[in-house]
This record gives structure tokens, C-alpha cells and sequence, in this order.
């Protein structure tokens, strides 16, 4: 596919060092009519399935492909709305795959989607994949963990020493597909990019053995491509327990006026 | 410029087709199941580092799906463990049995993986399905762990080393 001028993208995906199958799935998609890219602009999204031995690999594919087709679906309907739109859609097949098919059971993905409009970013995010933003040597988690661990956190119950070897720190609180309310986050309004500004996405298999000062040093200090094979070996030098997905999103400062959120 | 494919996965030059995104029949529901011995929920570290919290802005939070809320046509009742004589409802449809807080029947056991199994009713019988757990899942006295099983009143199941009697209505 050809990438319109205007951001520089790299991604990069990797079993790890332990599992068998990867699990995640990840897209990048803008659409190739100009009418519809000045209302959609650019959408990256990252998916970290699980579940049974074929399941995982399944719900995040299905979580990927709805969020992307339901977001390129409708120009009319509100950015945000069509991203929410396609958790929902990508939720409920997931159930209903599961239940259709035995092998298929318990499977689950979490997904984060974020797109570049003009110059705001909007996302959606369910799990405890991330979404980061590096502005320079700052770096920001936008994305907030639906994880059993960060919610002991948050209600200090216990210190970020103590979560970073909780026993419980693979418990994840929601999915899509999982049982119980699901709730997937979202920005209340846009949030601001500047030119130069580099959105990160990955899975836990990334957040979960490299921190964040360790992401934003390769993420300014390299060419993309490879800050993403660094971040990955980084992962797999330390054990790469989990699949590992990286995408990366650089603004240039040419693109911010070409599509129309403001 | 880097090389793209259709779904925007980053190629090497030298590479003519994506390995990520090959066709693989995904309209298809993919093949029978494969058991393998392990947890369904990855043992490794998730969210190793935990998150600092809100960022980027204040967000809001969207219901996408509700907790099945059905009628409670039976029950399991502990039988040794933490939980012993501790009873926990089985509700029409499907019900998850496990470790993970996201189950239906949220069992606190260390031989119980996440999702452990889970109990279906349908057109009056009552299925108890292993979810591919480390421990396995057992009915009354069998040594062999079951893959799919009916179960019946006053059946004493067995998730890993935790017992369970099962009471319907």
C-alpha cells in the first residue's frame, strides 16, 4: 500500500522467545479515496488475543479487521463513534464465535486504536495493550491499563514496586470477549499532536520487559524501522515471555492541515 | 520509503508476500480444537510495568457489552480449599469457572487455571466444557480429565485439586 506524505510509519511484530503462535495482530490503514482520508485520516490499531490454542490469534484478527472496517465504513458518522462502533462489532462476534465453535472458547483480545486527524489524535482502547505519545524526551501513556494490578494501583492498595512483581500482574479486567460489562475508553475530546510528535502502540509483551524512558530514547534517537527491531530485541533480551508488537506513528510537520478534524 | 502491504504490515524489500497477513481462511472458523496442556490465559508477566495512570487528557469510559444477567438454575458448592462450603450460582446460559476475576464462578485456587471450564445449560442438560486447563477437569471418581462431559445432580466435579458439588433446580 502507499502511505500518503506526512507520517512516518514502522511496525514490527515478533512471536517472542516462549510462545509457539503469535496472538497479536496489528493493521495500519488509510483510505485511498482523498474524501474520505480528510474525514478519517490514519488508523493504526494493535490487538493482543488469547485464549486456548487457536483462539487467541483469532479474536485479535476479528478485533482488527471490525475496528478497521467499521471505521472506514461510514464519513459521516463521528471518528470516535465509528472506532466504539467497531469494539461493539468486534466484541460480539468474538462471543459469538466462541459459543459457536467449542475450540474457540474463552478467547479474548484486547485492542487499542488510535487515528491521526489533521492534527489531533483520537483512540480507543480496551485492555492492557498501550498507546504512548514521545514529544521530544517526554513521553505520555495515554492508554490506560484495564488490568487487575493497575486497579490496586489506582486505588492505592499497593506501590509501583509491588505491581511491577504482583502475582496477579497477568490479570487482565476486560477484553473483548470476555464475560461480565466491557468498557472501552475513549478521549473526551481530541487530543492535541505537534509536528514531530511519535505515537507508539504496542502489546504487554513490549510494555511488560522495556519502560518507558527505554521506548522514548529508541523511539528519538533512531530511524523507526529500527527503533522497532531495537525495542523488540530489547524485549527478547530479557526473556520475550510474550509476543511482541510494535507500531510506530511520527508526525511530520507538512501533514497536520491536510485532514479536517479541528 | 518503506514497503507496505495491503494491511499496512511493514515488509522487507526482498519480501513478495506479507507472512503476517497471508490468506488463511479467517472467514472460516478455523479446525477442530487442538488440546494442549496449558494455562488459557498466558502465565507469563502481562503488564509487567505497571501503568502510571491517566494520560494524554481526560477520557471517558464506554459500555460495550453487559454482564449476562440470567436466572439461577443451579448451584456448585466448595468442597475443600480456601472456599470450602462457599456456594457460587450457576446461571442460564454459559457460565466461565475459573481464577481470572472475570469468570462467572470466580474460584480462589492455585490448581485452578484462569479459565478453568465452563458449564453450559442447554435444552435442559448441563455440559461442563474443559477450557484446555493445566490441571485438567474431572466428574466424580474418573482418573482421566474430560474434554466435554454432561453433569447431573449431586455430580462432584473436580477442577484441578479443587472438588465441587453440583445441585440444580
Amino acid at each position: 500500500m502507499e502511505i500518503r506524505p506526512g507520517v512516518d510509519l514502522a511496525n514490527l511484530t515478533d512471536v517472542g522467545c516462549e510462545r509457539e503462535n503469535n496472538e497479536d495482530y496489528y493493521c495500519y490503514a488509510e483510505p485511498e479515496d482523498d474524501e474520505l482520508y480528510s474525514k478519517r485520516g490514519r488508523l493504526a490499531v494493535i490487538a493482543d488475543g488469547m485464549g486456548g490454542y487457536e483462539g487467541g490469534q483469532y479474536a485479535s484478527r476479528i478485533a482488527v479487521e471490525s475496528v478497521r472496517a467499521a471505521y472506514l465504513k461510514d464519513p459521516e458518522q463521528d471518528p470516535v463513534d465509528a472506532l466504539l462502533e467497531g469494539f461493539r462489532l468486534a466484541h460480539v462476534e468474538i462471543l459469538t464465535k466462541a459459543r459457536e465453535n467449542p475450540g474457540l472458547e474463552g478467547m479474548g483480545t484486547t485492542c487499542t486504536a488510535a487515528a491521526i486527524l489533521g492534527s489531533k489524535l483520537i483512540y480507543a482502547h480496551v485492555g492492557d495493550s498501550r498507546l504512548y505519545r514521545i514529544r521530544g524526551f517526554e513521553i505520555t501513556q495515554i492508554s490506560h491499563d484495564h488490568s487487575y494490578v493497575n486497579k490496586l494501583l489506582e486505588a492505592g492498595m499497593i506501590t509501583p514496586e509491588e505491581a511491577k512483581v504482583h502475582p496477579q500482574r497477568n490479570v487482565l479486567m476486560m477484553a473483548l470477549g470476555s464475560r461480565g460489562q466491557v468498557r472501552a475508553d475513549c478521549p473526551d475530546e481530541p487530543i492535541p499532536l505537534q509536528p514531530g510528535d511519535t505515537l507508539l502502540l504496542c502489546t504487554d509483551g513490549l510494555s511488560g520487559l522495556v519502560n518507558n524512558e527505554e521506548m522514548q530514547k529508541a523511539v528519538t534517537g533512531m530511524p523507526l524501522t529500527q527503533a522497532c527491531k531495537e525495542l523488540i530485541d530489547l524485549a527478547k533480551s530479557r526473556g520475550g515471555y510474550d509476543n511482541i508488537t510494535v507500531q510506530l506513528l511520527r508526525v511530520a510537520s507538512n501533514d497536520l492541515k491536510k485532514t479536517s478534524a479541528e | 520509503m518503506a514497503k507496505f502491504c495491503a494491511n499496512g504490515h511493514q515488509m522487507e524489500d526482498s519480501w513478495e508476500i506479507c507472512p503476517y497477513c497471508q490468506k488463511t481462511g479467517f472467514d472460516a472458523p478455523p479446525p477442530g480444537k487442538t488440546r494442549i496442556e496449558s494455562d488459557p490465559v498466558p502465565a507469563a508477566p502481562r503488564g509487567g510495568m505497571p501503568s502510571p495512570g491517566a494520560g494524554g487528557g481526560a477520557r471517558r469510559t464506554v459500555v460495550i457489552g453487559e454482564k449476562p444477567s440470567g436466572a439461577v438454575i443451579g448451584w456448585f458448592v466448595a468442597m475443600n480449599g480456601n472456599q470450602m462450603g462457599e456456594d457460587f450460582r450457576v446461571r442460564e446460559g454459559h457460565n466461565v469457572l475459573g481464577s481470572s476475576p472475570e469468570c462467572e464462578i470466580v474460584l480462589d485456587d492455585g490448581t485452578v487455571s484462569a479459565k478453568h471450564a465452563s458449564l453450559k445449560h442447554k435444552d435442559g442438560k448441563f455440559v461442563l466444557t474443559d477450557l484446555d486447563s493445566t490441571n485438567g477437569t474431572f466428574v466424580n471418581d474418573k482418573t482421566d480429565s474430560i474434554a466435554r462431559e454432561e453433569i447431573k445432580d449431586n455430580d462432584t466435579i473436580r477442577l484441578g485439586k479443587l472438588a465441587l458439588k453440583f445441585k440444580c433446580l
